[in-house]
């Protein structure tokens, strides 16, 4: 009975430290090849979190800040993404074998924001919003507070694929308010993301890079981006029959919510 | 009813995690400037998903000193509410993806008022809270002739019907949203108390008021006081990337300690045009 009574905590203790330690917890195959020896990487590899990765998270929080899920860790080159349609986070698969960057590796964090989409009716490629996070480097699957700066406007193949720019909750980069403060505090980290988003890729026959870039558009542009993608996503889930029925005479009934004092009734 | 009270307790503390007080924010100062905080009015039928969790605004922003809020006349009308910690929550106004668009009007229980046909059911002010409790609140319209913002107090869940929404608290707003928001191309236009969302004693005694004005003076339509001038507004986070197109309005000229005193004083010089409310004209 003692035993039990102290196992309990002791399992408990460990499970809160594990999933605390790996942002919401999750524990299944080895992380991207950073983690293994030399030589040796990953060939298949699933995360599964606490929550689905995709539709599990807000986009936005009570104080204003974004959710990004991390797919990427700054420094690695393992092809990690969020699958919409299972939750999970898988490494890339082509042509029968797992996808790392064959090019130095990611100059940041790299991953989506939960609840967006970006419609291809829209010009967009039907994935949620990708994100570059300024900040240290943390763990796949971590979910991590973030505040926009701007967007990096990248054309591939001739696709718009825009990156929206955030800067981490308590990183250095938290500090900056717009591009032009990022510029000014921390010279060179614009060019040194432009260059490798449009060079990691390599380049055609022609010997022209398969990716380009008009630049950075700013943090209005990077808040539109970031709620347009968030209506999409909740308008192309949300159907007739979500919606609360309307009384006889088509009029919206009186609702009764807890938090509220409920005027009307 | 235990279970959806339940759910909502966790979810407000939930909330309140991440709402850490300022160093210095005195809850009762707080209460003085901006009035003190209380549970929305209502939840419109929409606003809440089938958890009975009220949705975020896509476009939420907080502003802060730290870091400041983003307006851009193109995507003008802007809802405001002042937060627990005396944070500026601002909100884009878009159709709520729960909500509907009533080709013929509909009755809204909550005010008992009739809506016009083409109504669409929006985002409100709830959204920039998550349902939670909130200080006074109104509108960021912008003034396209004179490319300005305007604020008020419109807010039928955090302005009216509450006891203490004053045009003092709204002044004390004003000042802090002209602090940590930037306009971006655009100037600050005058701030309008509109009498219709005031408690009723400051009703009846402004109502008596010189000073006070009507959108139809014949119909006395829409009573209003003007409480703060018209400004300049300098950039605090982008420069302005559109240059404005009609010519800067000339700032109305501020009566003395008009932004000093704790009460408020008439803004003499001319009576500036109030721009038109909400484009769905919703008072929520």
């Amino acid at each position: 009975m003692r035993m039990m009574m102290l196992e309990k905590p002791i399992a408990t203790a460990l499970g809160l430290g594990l999933a605390l330690s790996v942002g919401w917890g999750f524990a299944t195959l080895p992380l991207s090849g950073a983690e293994t020896a030399p030589g040796v990487t990953p060939h298949v590899s699933v995360l599964k979190g606490q929550k689905n990765f995709f539709t599990g998270y807000d986009t936005h929080n009570i104080d204003g800040t974004v959710n990004v899920v991390i797919e990427i860790p700054a420094g690695t080159t393992a092809k990690y993404e969020v699958s919409i349609k299972t939750g999970l986070i898988e490494l890339e698969q082509k042509n029968g074998a797992p996808r790392f960057v064959q090019y130095l590796g990611y100059p940041c964090n790299y991953g989506n924001i939960p609840r967006t989409i970006l419609l291809k009716e829209k010009g967009g490629d039907g994935d949620p919003l990708d994100v570059l996070v300024l900040g240290a480097s943390v763990p796949t699957g971590s979910v991590v507070k973030t505040r926009p700066l701007g967007v990096l406007s990248l054309i591939d193949g001739g696709e718009i694929d825009d990156k929206v720019l955030v800067a981490m909750e308590n990183s250095p980069f938290a500090s900056c308010r717009s591009m032009e403060d990022l510029e000014a505090k921390f010279p060179g980290v614009t060019t040194i993301l432009k260059t490798w988003f449009t060079s990691y890729k390599g380049r055609d026959k022609k010997g022209n890079l398969l990716l380009s870039s008009t630049g950075f558009k700013g943090r209005a542009d990077a808040i539109r981006l970031i709620g347009d993608s968030a209506l999409d996503y909740e308008r192309s889930v949300i159907t007739e029959a979500d919606k609360r029925a309307l009384d006889e005479k088509g009029n919206p009934r009186l609702y009764r919510w807890p938090g509220a004092k409920n005027l009307g009734e | 009813m235990r279970t959806s009270l339940t759910t909502f307790l966790q979810r407000a503390a939930l909330a309140c995690a991440f709402l850490p007080l300022a160093a210095g924010q005195d809850p009762e100062l707080l209460d003085k400037q901006f009035g003190t905080l209380q549970q929305p009015a209502y939840i419109k039928h929409y606003e809440a998903d089938k958890t009975g969790k009220v949705l975020l605004n896509p476009y939420l922003q907080v502003a802060t000193k730290e870091f400041p809020g983003l307006l851009n006349p193109k995507h003008s009308p802007y809802n405001w509410v002042i937060d627990a910690e005396g944070r500026v929550g601002i909100i884009q106004e878009a159709a709520h993806p729960y909500g509907r668009t009533y080709d013929k009007g509909f009755y809204r229980p909550e005010d008992k008022s009739k809506r016009k046909p083409g109504t669409t059911e929006n985002y409100g002010h709830v959204s920039a809270l998550g349902g939670g409790m909130g200080r006074i609140s109104g509108e960021i319209l912008c003034d396209k002739g004179t490319n300005s913002f305007t604020l008020n107090n419109k807010s039928g869940r955090y302005s009216k019907n509450n006891e203490d929404r004053t045009p003092e608290q709204l002044v004390n707003a004003a000042k802090l949203i002209r602090e940590v928001v930037d306009p971006g191309s655009a100037a600050w236009g005058p701030v309008y108390y509109l009498l219709e969302y005031s408690p009723e004693n400051v009703r009846e005694e402004s109502l008596k008021r010189p000073d006070v004005a009507y959108d139809d003076a014949k119909t006395k339509s829409r009573p209003h006081l003007v409480v703060m001038a018209a400004a300049p507004a300098a950039p605090k986070v982008e420069k302005p990337v559109v240059k404005a197109e009609e010519p800067a309005a000339k700032p109305v000229a501020e009566p003395k300690k008009a932004e000093a005193a704790a009460t408020v004083e008439p803004v003499k010089g001319k009576k500036a045009k109030k721009p038109k409310a909400a484009n769905n004209d919703d008072p929520s």
